[in-house]
């Protein structure tokens, strides 16, 4: 016999077969020799083996074992306490809705902050120097100032010891600092 | 053990060992230390190993009192945890021992295929309910542990497939495999236990 069709009558018997699988291990059973002889070797063992075992009595005195025992535990609980619920079920019951109600907020924080308008407005805060008009615009959440170079009307040389700048196409200039 | 009844049941003791009485512990062990040894001494087969692993078991019973939630009754729990704590020795010592035998025994063709004609049935048959329980533990006695403990855990622990395979850390068709053959090579030594007794 297949070593497959044996092990399914084992589980055959062992009640481990769904319904189905069940009825093709007894009309196995039923219809092959070979089959039945297995079926009742393996159920004679379970039959033999059923309310079989033995209690064996602890080869030691009830005081004598104890001793042992306590001897133990006191030894290890100066290391460690009693264990309450186990780490995994502490965070089940506590942490968990904890984290999950923190990830949920910071979630939420996040979409907020994508939807919010983002306010970079520059304010002008000072202007300065003859051939050029300087504008410092401010943008204060990022903290960087644009200093923007405007030239006047009447061209002249900007003067020495100016800040280098660079000029766009539109003939304006302008310098970046950062604090 | 303050105002406990004269004859407290095993709930009642465990759940003043909860709140530190060792002397409610103590009373659980002498009440369940012959099922939790006997257990450790099935599986190990040694008396020195089953009483050291029985210990500890009582040991770590008490050290994880808090988690213990009745869902079973004590002594179930106590059972299950001597036999993580033998599970666990058996394969220390397996590892230790690196037995070649283990690994023809899972092959097809190795050990097991030399188990002989199926065995008549009802091997202990007409023997003294003393005689067939001796009988069981010489031929139990004479099984691989592997093969030994998954039979224990299924015939005397009623455990399904796939928890054995938990407990073992193999897969089910492993557990199916070594049953299988567990009972065969049973079968086949309960029948020579017989013959010897004619001769």
């Amino acid at each position: 016999m297949k070593p497959e069709l044996e092990l399914k009558l084992q589980a055959w018997l062992d009640g481990e077969l769904p319904a189905a699988e069940a009825e093709q291990a007894r009309r196995l059973a039923a219809a092959e020799p070979e089959a039945a002889r297995l079926a009742a070797e393996l159920q004679a063992i379970k039959t033999a083996l059923l309310n079989s075992e033995e209690i064996v009595a602890v080869p030691e005195t009830r005081e004598f074992y104890w001793s042992k025992i306590e001897r133990q535990i006191q030894r290890e609980s100066v290391d460690r306490p009693l264990l309450g619920p186990s780490w995994t079920e502490r965070f089940r019951r506590w942490l968990a809705p904890l984290a999950g109600a923190a990830a949920l907020a910071a979630v939420l924080l996040v979409a907020l902050n994508q939807f919010r308008p983002q306010q970079t407005a520059f304010n002008q805060v000072s202007g300065m120097a003859d051939d050029y008009t300087p504008r410092t615009f401010r943008d204060n959440p990022s903290g960087i100032n644009f200093v923007v170079f405007q030239a006047n009307p009447q061209p002249s040389a900007v003067s020495a010891g100016a800040q280098p700048v660079r000029t766009r196409n539109d003939g304006s200039s302008f310098l970046i600092e950062k604090e | 053990m303050p105002d406990q009844p004269e004859n407290p049941s095993d709930v009642d003791l465990v759940r003043l060992a909860q709140e530190g009485d060792m002397r409610a512990f103590e009373e659980l062990v002498a009440r369940h230390r012959d099922k939790v040894y006997s257990r450790a001494w099935s599986m190990m087969r040694n008396e020195d190993e089953a009483l050291d692993l029985s210990q500890d078991a009582w040991v770590k019973g008490w050290q994880r009192l808090g988690q213990f939630q009745g869902d079973s009754s004590f002594v179930t729990w106590m059972t299950r945890i001597v036999i993580n704590l033998c599970l666990d020795e058996l394969r220390r010592l397996k590892r230790k021992r690196a037995e070649s035998l283990e690994a023809m025994e899972e092959e097809p063709g190795g050990v097991e295929g030399h188990i002989p004609d199926l065995a008549a049935p009802n091997p202990t048959e007409g023997l003294e309910r003393a005689e067939a329980r001796a009988r069981i533990n010489r031929a139990l006695a004479q099984l691989s542990p592997e093969h030994r403990m998954a039979l224990i855990l299924h015939e005397f622990e009623q455990m399904e497939y796939k928890e054995i395979a938990k407990k073992m850390k193999c897969s089910v068709g492993t557990v199916m495999s070594r049953l299988f053959y567990a009972r065969r090579h049973l079968a086949s030594l309960l029948a020579g236990f017989r013959r010897e007794n004619r001769e």
